[in-house]
């Protein structure tokens, strides 16, 4: 036995009748003098009062940790969780804040400890409270010996041994601390019974309300099946199941030969109906059981319930039990174990020694420098190697890492080297910069995943990715929601499968149905490929005079006629482009223009979040009466040399002003004089209106190839596009809805239509 | 068209022993241990002789399920010895399938071999299985031709379960009851094994798509300890049969297992209710409508609600399998197995 073992004394106190002093020099006195080094801890659930006065006037020459529970009446489970939470000593003895045994029982508990066991259970006897108590407590341990073969006397006894790691393993909650040896065993622990004498009890005398015996027999069920048959449900479920049909068919069928053959009826035949209801409760068992084993199954992974006590590596020694010879270097194992100590020797120790005999006496020397002078070999190819690698990227590595190419996600404080990633990929978007990241996940709440491809410390792809869930759609990854471009950008067609690869596995991971990468460029492999959807782009002019020349006759017309003053000869609007709109005045035509159409309108703090994030980078125009009124607006994006006009919005019966053709028209005259080469008129639905009136405006379809990898069990692209007939309904009574309402509930819904 | 995605081999890498520190050995004996302590130090020497002169690297783990009799002292002694071996120790006994699952669990080797720890497998047969492994199977199995076991309590109830297996599961393998096996890596680390299942395995294994063979192996008698098995376990075989036909089978579409179940009492229901309205006089002849017995239409009512009940049940069996990983990884390894 050793001296210092140190034992802590968990003592819950819930009630101000406790004496913890009583308990504290009792206990003290006789573990100090069984040669144990003791604390105590004492948990102070509830209003104790009186208790806490008695407690600081206490005096011990040991530690006391005292717990005040926030709230109080916690419960005695918690009160025990958090005694043991602060305990430092491996073995626990947990006593109710009276002395229930006497004091010199205590070390039976913990030498039982000592002895090897994980839980220790007392058996207080001879008892000495009333004797209906007696009866009660005898009739509940004889139904837990019974109904769960436990071979324990006395569960409800206060006093408890356990090693700490028992209750870091087996949580208990509610009235489960009763049960805790039942529990450890459960766990594989090893739990034994001691017998202890009975002192004294508190607590209630005589009957408990009907309540508590309640809790208590469910309390013996939930813990017995969950011990038993939580393993094998089917066996459990299937056999009483079983058990039940053919006892239900036996005692049916005789009524039902009578009904058949003999003319008797049922009506006075209770055992038919008994027998009825059996066999139909015995197939419901069975069904539960399936659904159990089912459970059961997927759930292997996680429901370990072995406990590993230990596991020893082989070979500490590097002796060879089976002959000399017969080790040849095609044992790489035993080559390995071989070499470890060497390039240990070679590294660890060298600095130790080394400082000490040169420096005695001398100034304390900063310990890096002298490293350094003493050891120049090592210093020299300290610097020889690491100012190489932070400078020039990648040149100096390894060739390994040359080779090997790793898929990671983005850590925070890359944003900007992603964003230059993706300015410098000739497939790089708008949408692929960083900054969509940050919006989406602050007004939407997707789960960003950005993937970086890396070859050594080089990056040669990227995967913007969010896991985007929908009612409508499911889990989905997709790159990325509310734009029109996305998807890989690498830099060779090994970092691009690599990044699918990667995200296929995520998108197992995470459940997705599949992965949708916007691409605008069709990309090599085999994937499905969703045509739904065109795109507008062109080449702008270098001069603003050539955008209206530029744009097909009719349309050209329309321009004309939306600019001429109003008044004159011919027909004119007097309309004319401003690029002064703020987001209030797009916004409003937006929505409204998205009730028209019968779709969700995004929030305004989407808007209002890519304004701030992307400062200038965004900019709207907006088309103005003569009488200063907004008939159209347009939010735009400016990514490189590009263009990208995304959102609009219009008034509603403002086709016949030519409006619509205007603003582009604008916008492009706009782009032009700001220095850009190249528009981008956005996606459309092939052969749907907007994309009619893209063609009018002169430009040339380009199908974008949205690609799609399953990766759930019988995924299926999406088709919950706005064309879908389905939705034609929906759409119809969306349009009709109070404007307030629709873009209240629209910014919610247009969460889940990425 | 939509195509599935197939999963590159690749991404199988997850399921790779991932190596702490030392390389992962090409083969990995899994011996489950209890209670047999005399039979310690002649295994380990058999089994090391073995696989010593295979030429692979190897080791051996020896899962200790709780034994009382003293052998993990013989077992730490021959660990201290010998790098190659691995000893997992049980706090107390847990089965053989637990012992199995931790075995596997603490394995490293892109093989696995599982043998039992009473020396009735001969571990010279390792070697020969492995060339089976060789030639491309994911799990091999040993086959007892000549057993060395009493007829009457093991021979006959085991030729009879065994048959039972093959029949009901699909894998037609003669002798499911053999701890001699032999399973690739990926294997072992995508099922999860619990109650009784490591009698499964080579039938949990055909339904996530790996070939299976079998190949007869030694079959010794026991030269110390004693059996562990004996004739209760029949009815417990039997009910997870139940359980293991339905995992196989119905795994992707559970709520036909439901179906099944559910399919009897919808065909009594109607059945209890025409009943109810019949009166069957003596002599055979059928009144209609004449006599009504209401106790046939509420158990008729009763049947029909159970079986709406069970069907229902489905829908939540298709939601657990739905979320579960398990399935995922079986259908990229199908995948894999295509593109092989």
């Amino acid at each position: 036995m050793s001296v210092h073992t140190l034992v802590s004394v968990v003592v819950p106190i819930g009630n101000p009748e406790a004496q913890p002093q009583k308990v504290v020099t009792a206990l003290y006195e006789a573990l100090t003098q069984g040669g144990y080094a003791v604390e105590f801890v004492l948990v102070l659930d509830g209003p104790v009062g009186p208790v806490e006065r008695q407690i600081e006037s206490m005096q011990c020459s040991c530690p006391i940790k005292i717990v005040r529970l926030q709230g109080g009446g916690l419960g005695e489970s918690i009160a025990l969780s958090a005694g043991v939470a602060r305990a430092e000593g491996i073995y626990i003895v947990n006593v109710p804040p009276y002395l229930q045994t006497e004091p010199e029982d205590v070390l039976k508990v913990v030498a039982a400890l000592e002895a090897g066991a994980d839980c220790v259970a007392t058996w207080r006897t001879p008892r000495v409270d009333p004797w209906l108590n007696q009866l009660q407590s005898r009739l509940f341990n004889f139904m837990l010996r019974v109904v769960m073969g436990m071979p324990y006397h006395d569960l409800n006894s206060g006093t408890r041994g356990f090693r700490k790691q028992v209750l870091e393993e087996v949580s208990v909650y509610g009235e489960l601390y009763r049960f805790l040896p039942v529990l450890a065993l459960r766990q594989g622990f090893r739990v034994v019974e001691v017998k202890v004498r009975h002192r004294e009890e508190r607590g209630r005398a005589g009957f408990y309300g009907v309540g508590v015996y309640l809790r208590r027999l469910l309390d013996i069920l939930a813990i017995s099946f969950l011990t038993r048959f939580t393993q094998q449900p089917l066996r459990f479920f299937g056999y009483v199941g079983f058990l039940g049909m053919v006892l239900g068919v036996a005692l049916a069928a005789q009524p039902i030969y009578a009904k058949l053959f003999l003319g008797v009826g049922l009506a006075d035949r209770p055992l038919f109906v008994i027998g009825a209801i059996l066999a139909a409760f015995g197939v419901q068992l069975i069904g539960f059981g399936l659904i159990g084993e089912i459970i059961i199954f997927t759930q292997a992974p996680n429901l370990r319930d072995y406990k590993v006590e230990e596991v020893i590596e082989g070979g500490a020694e590097v002796v060879s039990t089976h002959g000399e010879g017969s080790r040849g270097p095609s044992d790489p194992i035993a080559a390995v174990v071989d070499l470890l100590p060497v390039t240990a020797t070679k590294g660890a120790p060298e600095p130790l020694p080394l400082p000490l005999p040169e420096h005695e006496g001398a100034l304390p020397p900063p310990p890096r420098p002298a490293a350094i002078a003493i050891n120049p070999a090592a210093s020299a190819t300290a610097t020889s190697e690491g100012p190489p690698r932070e400078m020039e990227n990648g040149a100096a590595a390894s060739p390994v890492d040359l080779t090997t190419m790793r898929v990671r996600e983005l850590l925070p404080g890359e944003d900007s080297r992603w964003d230059a990633f993706v300015t410098r990929h000739p497939h790089g978007s708008f949408f692929h910069l960083s900054g969509w990241r940050r919006c989406t996940t602050e007004v939407f709440h997707h789960e960003p995943h950005y993937l970086i491809v890396e070859q050594g410390r080089r990056w040669i792809g990227v995967l913007p990715l969010f896991l985007v869930k929908s009612p409508f759609l499911g889990r989905n990854l997709i790159s990325v929601p509310y734009g029109v471009y996305g998807g890989a950008l690498a830099e060779s067609l090994h970092a691009q499968q690599a990044l699918l690869d990667y995200a296929a596995e995520l998108g197992r991971r995470l459940a997705a149905g599949y992965v949708e990468l916007r691409h605008l460029e069709e990309r090599p492999g085999v994937r499905t490929n969703s045509q739904l959807y065109v795109t507008f782009r062109c080449n702008l002019p270098d001069d603003p005079a050539k955008v209206l020349p530029a744009i097909p006759k009719k349309a050209r017309a329309e321009v004309r006629r939306a600019r001429r003053p109003q008044g004159g000869e011919e027909v004119g609007h007097g309309l004319s482009v401003q690029s002064d709109c703020d987001l209030d005045m797009f916004f409003d035509l937006f929505a409204e223009n998205k009730q028209r159409l019968g779709s969700p309108a995004l929030p305004k703090r989407w808007f209002a979040a890519l304004c701030e994030e992307f400062g200038r980078k965004v900019v709207f125009h907006r088309v103005v009466d003569p009488q200063g009124k907004t008939l159209a607006a347009v939010m735009s994006f400016l990514f490189r040399d590009t263009v990208n006009a995304y959102y609009s919005g219009s008034l509603t019966g403002i086709n016949d002003t030519g409006a619509n053709n205007l603003i582009y028209c604008g916008i492009m005259e706009w782009a032009v004089e700001e220095g850009f080469t190249r528009f981008d008129f956005g996606r459309s639905r092939l052969e749907s209106g907007p994309a009619h009136f893209k063609k009018n405006m002169g430009f040339v379809s380009e199908p974008l190839r949205y690609e799609y990898i399953l990766v759930g069990d019988g995924a299926k692209p999406p088709d919950f596009h706005p064309g879908n007939p389905k939705l034609d309904l929906p759409r119809r009574m969306w349009s009709k809805m109070p404007t307030m309402f629709a873009n209240r509930l629209g910014a919610r819904l247009s969460r889940y239509l990425p | 068209m939509p195509q599935a995605y197939e999963a590159p081999p690749s991404t199988m890498a997850i399921l790779e022993p991932r190596g702490p520190t030392q390389p992962a050995p090409d083969v990995s004996v899994v011996v489950p241990i209890y209670n047999e302590r005399d039979n310690l130090a002649p295994l380990y020497s058999a089994l090391t002789f073995a696989l010593r002169d295979l030429g692979r690297s190897y080791e051996i783990v020896l899962v200790d399920d709780g034994s009382r009799d003293g052998g993990r002292n013989t077992m730490r002694a021959l660990a201290a010895g010998d790098p190659h071996l691995r000893l997992v120790f049980f706090r107390r006994n847990y089965g053989q399938t637990a012992a199995m699952a931790a075995g596997f669990q603490q394995s490293r080797g892109r093989i696995v071999v599982t043998m039992d720890g009473d020396l009735q497998n001969d571990p010279a047969d390792i070697g020969r299985l492995l060339e089976r492994i060789d030639q491309g199977y994911d799990v091999v199995c040993g086959w007892r031709r000549n057993r060395q076991d009493r007829v009457a309590t093991r021979l006959l109830p085991s030729r009879f379960a065994n048959l039972l297996i093959a029949r009901v599961t699909g894998a037609r393998i003669h002798d499911t009851g053999c701890s001699l096996k032999a399973y690739r890596g990926w294997v072992v680390r995508t099922l999860h094994l619990y109650s009784d299942m490591h009698r499964f395995m080579a039938a949990l294994g055909v339904g996530i798509g790996a070939r299976i063979t079998e190949l007869p192996v030694r079959h010794h008698a026991r030269h110390a300890g004693k059996s562990k098995y004996g004739l209760g376990r029949i009815f417990r075989v039997l009910a997870d049969l139940v359980g293991i036909k339905m995992l196989i089978n119905f795994a992707a579409h559970p709520i036909r297992w439901f179906l099944l179940l559910s399919l009897p009492l919808f065909f009594v229901a109607p059945a209890l209710f025409v009943l109810g309205f019949v009166k069957v006089s003596v002599d055979g002849s059928w009144h209609w409508f004449q006599d009504y017995d209401l106790a046939a239409v509420a158990a008729g009512s009763v049947a029909f609600l159970v079986a709406a009940n069970v069907f229902l049940l489905g829908f939540l069996a298709e939601l657990q399998i739905k979320v579960s990983r398990f399935f995922r990884q079986r259908i990229s390894v199908t995948a894999r197995e295509a593109s092989r």
